[in-house]
């Protein structure tokens, strides 16, 4: 008895499996009783469970699509993508824009100017050092030219100059002290454009001499000294400018002329000597013409 | 281990589940060939033989087991975690779709038990469709236990570690449930199931 109450509803199971109603032990017959109603339910439960066993042979089989294991496999390739590649990821997506490619037009553009400008500070570049060379090497010319004369015998490549290497020095600065007072007037006239013009007409006749000196003695002259162009420029203008006589000077200030008188008589004359008829020069002519008027 | 690599065909799963935690994709693509075809199946006589909804909780489980390998516990077999992980997604399911199933399950009994009581023809897919039927009308963890029993073909042992409970609470459970779904199905004559005829 006590080994009937030992069965459990497994057993009852593979009861079932194995062996139909009527097949059964006396104690296992008495134990299946004891938990179903009688022999129609056993044999129901029976035939369920063989019938789900071959529903089960001849069904088949659902296969899972490779879709789902693509994404799965995609799923876990990203949640196990190793760290510098997320941190690289994060910093590609934040410095590239989203839309790089349409980009392409302006960037071609931006990188067409930068070129350009490339290439024309590299032109500049050039053009001015080859200014730059050129003035140098004709100031060489120049200081060489006008150094000529004044530079003494040649002297051993390990000898001191002594003696004549003095004379430059003061040659160059009794020039400066010449100089001196055009000079003066060049500084003058740059502080004031208006007057310059005066400055020009004045010039020859206060400094004629010192022009020549100075060009002397800028052959000796410091670098600093060489740098006062203005000088030699307006001298080479006085130079070429037509000098004012006194009595031009006074006719010009004068009261007729500013009426106007001066300048017509001046003009009547130079027709005169054009030699062009006018009718005032012919009072005949005037009187015909009034008679037949 | 072969002279190329790791033979992951031939380790066990919680082997398997060793090297997922660390990263290896191979190890992860070798268990979801191991289980993805019995999980189909079992979501797919779970959850009302809707193939589409099978395929989307097969998707879902194994990307959560992508996402969070840890949550597997070493300590228990891989087979039975597994398991139970897609038995509580089933309960969830039938959560949500508790009205409609009842409604649809409801009609189509009806029309099912008066063909065969018309006398039509008694095949194999006419019995599993009935057969689910009876089962969705079951308490889920029944229905889950026999098909894991009858389908799945698990032992008492591993459906038990599956629940979390006694080997006797899976053995109660089959009897009453064998019993319930004779008595609902005993319209249908077992002789004319296995002969195929009415």
């Amino acid at each position: 008895m006590e080994n009937r109450e030992r069965y459990d509803p497994e057993d009852i199971e593979s009861l079932l499996q194995e062996r139909a109603f009527d097949e059964l032990l006396d104690e296992e017959r008495a134990y299946v009783l004891r938990h179903l109603n009688g022999r129609a339910e056993y044999e129901a439960m029976r035939m369920l469970l063989k019938d789900v066993r071959n529903s089960e042979e001849g069904r088949q089989p659902l296969t899972p699509d490779p879709d789902v294991r693509a994404a799965v496999l995609e799923a876990f390739r990203t949640q196990h993508r190793p760290l510098w590649r997320i941190w690289l990821n994060a910093v590609g997506q934040a410095l590239w824009p989203k839309d790089a490619f349409a980009l392409w037009r302006p960037a071609l553009a931006i990188a067409s100017l930068a070129l350009l400008v490339m290439a024309g500070v590299q032109v500049v570049r050039h053009s001015g050092k080859g200014m730059k060379e050129g003035a140098l090497a004709e100031l060489k010319e120049e200081a060489a030219a006008k150094s000529d004369p004044v530079v003494g015998p040649a002297h051993a490549p390990g000898e001191a100059p002594s003696g004549p290497a003095g004379a430059p020095e003061k040659q160059a600065s009794e020039a400066a002290s010449a100089a001196q007072p055009s000079s003066r007037i060049a500084e003058e006239s740059a502080e004031t454009g208006l007057s310059e013009a005066s400055r020009s007409i004045e010039s020859p006749l206060t400094v004629p001499g010192a022009a020549a000196s100075k060009e002397d003695a800028q052959a000796h002259l410091e670098p600093d000294a060489m740098a006062e162009a203005p000088i030699r420029l307006d001298s080479e203008a006085t130079r070429e400018s037509h000098t004012v006589t006194a009595d031009e000077l006074a006719v010009n200030m004068s009261l007729a002329n500013a009426t106007g008188a001066a300048a017509k008589a001046s003009r009547k004359a130079a027709d005169r000597k054009r030699g062009a008829p006018t009718l005032s020069d012919a009072p005949e002519l005037l009187a015909l013409m009034a008679t037949g008027w | 281990m072969t002279l190329l690599g790791k033979d992951y065909e031939r380790m066990s799963d919680e082997r398997l589940m060793e090297l997922v935690v660390r990263g290896d994709e191979k190890a992860f693509a070798a268990v979801y060939d191991r289980y993805s075809r019995r999980l189909l199946n079992y979501f797919h006589r779970m959850l009302w033989q809707d193939r589409e909804r099978a395929r989307d909780m097969l998707q879902d489980l194994f990307t959560k087991l992508a996402q969070r390998p840890t949550r597997y516990d070493p300590a228990r077999p891989f087979q039975t975690w597994l398991f139970s992980v897609a038995n509580n997604m089933c309960k969830n399911a039938y959560r949500h779709q508790e009205v409609v199933k009842a409604a649809t399950l409801h009609l189509r009994a009806e029309s099912d038990r008066i063909d065969a009581l018309d006398g039509a023809g008694v095949d194999h897919e006419r019995f599993r469709d009935r057969l689910q039927e009876e089962l969705g009308r079951i308490d889920p963890d029944h229905k889950a236990t026999f098909v894991m029993r009858y389908h799945e073909e698990m032992a008492i042992k591993e459906i038990a570690a599956v629940f979390g409970c006694s080997e006797g609470t899976v053995k109660s459970r089959l009897f009453y449930t064998l019993k319930k779904l004779a008595e609902r199905m005993k319209e249908f004559d077992p002789n004319a199931i296995h002969h195929g005829k009415p």
